[in-house]
């Protein structure tokens, strides 16, 4: 590998560098294609096009996605919270017959009953 | 719907079919009540719920009863002395903590199904003898308050 003094080395760097942004500023007429450097009065997105694209647009990509999110649970229809009261009358599946009677003459007896017990 | 409004008819149509598997595919005899209980004291649930099993007359020594109170935010499952094999308080209690955690996100219907399963996977297929499920696959009873 040749060796290359420092100050050559500094002296190219800077010089490749100053091509470089040389070579980007070009000339003003030619930026964006536009004579002037800028865009025509006539081009461009009127006001209310820049109020659909900036403020609408992304609202109802919001929107879409909260609706998405939430409407399976709200299809499901639960109906419940927990920590609200339960105004429903009880739902007895697979029960007796007649469970007022039932109950009203269940016989608790000395029988070992086995089972589990939660709160939340 | 608003909160506290009951079941829905999905929800109730899903739970009758899983107590109706549960008789059918597991010869086991599941009941879920769904509902408060009238009480003084919440303390006294257990017993209420023991009572509640006994009401089920003969069929209650083979029988399982979940009792689901979502206003009290109590549950509580209560098995006979014949199907303690079948189904331990181990089983119970992981029934019951599945159903615990699905309450607590408001998923009633999902999670009293998800027990009932549980349950009758636990109890395994071994059909005994085809157990009576007198009241007819799956019939739902409203129940008036019981006792007082």
């Amino acid at each position: 590998m040749t060796k290359i003094s420092r100050p050559l080395r500094i002296g190219l760097l800077l010089a490749a560098g100053a091509a470089v942004l040389t070579a980007c500023a070009g000339e003003p007429t030619n930026q964006l294609g536009y004579p002037a450097g800028a865009a025509p009065e006539t081009e461009g997105i009127s006001l209310f096009e820049v109020f659909l694209l900036y403020f609408v647009a992304p609202a109802s990509i919001l929107l879409g996605t909260a609706a998405l999110v939430w409407l399976p649970g709200m299809l499901r229809g639960t109906g419940y919270r927990p920590g609200r009261a339960w105004l429903a009358a009880p739902l007895w599946f697979g029960g007796p017959p007649d469970p007022a009677a039932a109950v009203e003459s269940a016989q608790t007896g000395d029988v070992r009953r086995g089972g589990a017990s939660g709160s939340w | 719907m608003a909160a506290g409004d009951g079941l829905s008819p999905r929800q109730q149509e899903r739970i009758e079919q899983a107590v109706g598997a549960c008789a059918a595919d597991n010869g086991l005899d599941v009941t879920v009540l769904v509902g408060d209980l009238e009480l003084d004291d919440l303390s006294q649930f257990r017993d209420a719920a023991q009572r509640l099993h006994a009401a089920l007359g003969e069929r209650s020594g083979a029988a399982v009863l979940l009792v689901v109170a979502p206003g009290q935010r109590r549950v509580e499952i209560v098995t006979g002395p014949e199907v303690r094999r079948r189904v331990p308080d181990r089983v119970a209690a992981l029934a019951v903590l599945s159903m615990t955690t699905a309450f607590r996100q408001g998923d009633l219907g999902g999670g009293i199904v998800d027990a009932v399963r549980q349950i009758a996977a636990a109890a395994g297929r071994k059909a005994t003898p085809a157990i009576e499920v007198s009241a007819e696959k799956g019939s739902v009873v409203a129940v008036a308050s019981g006792h007082h």
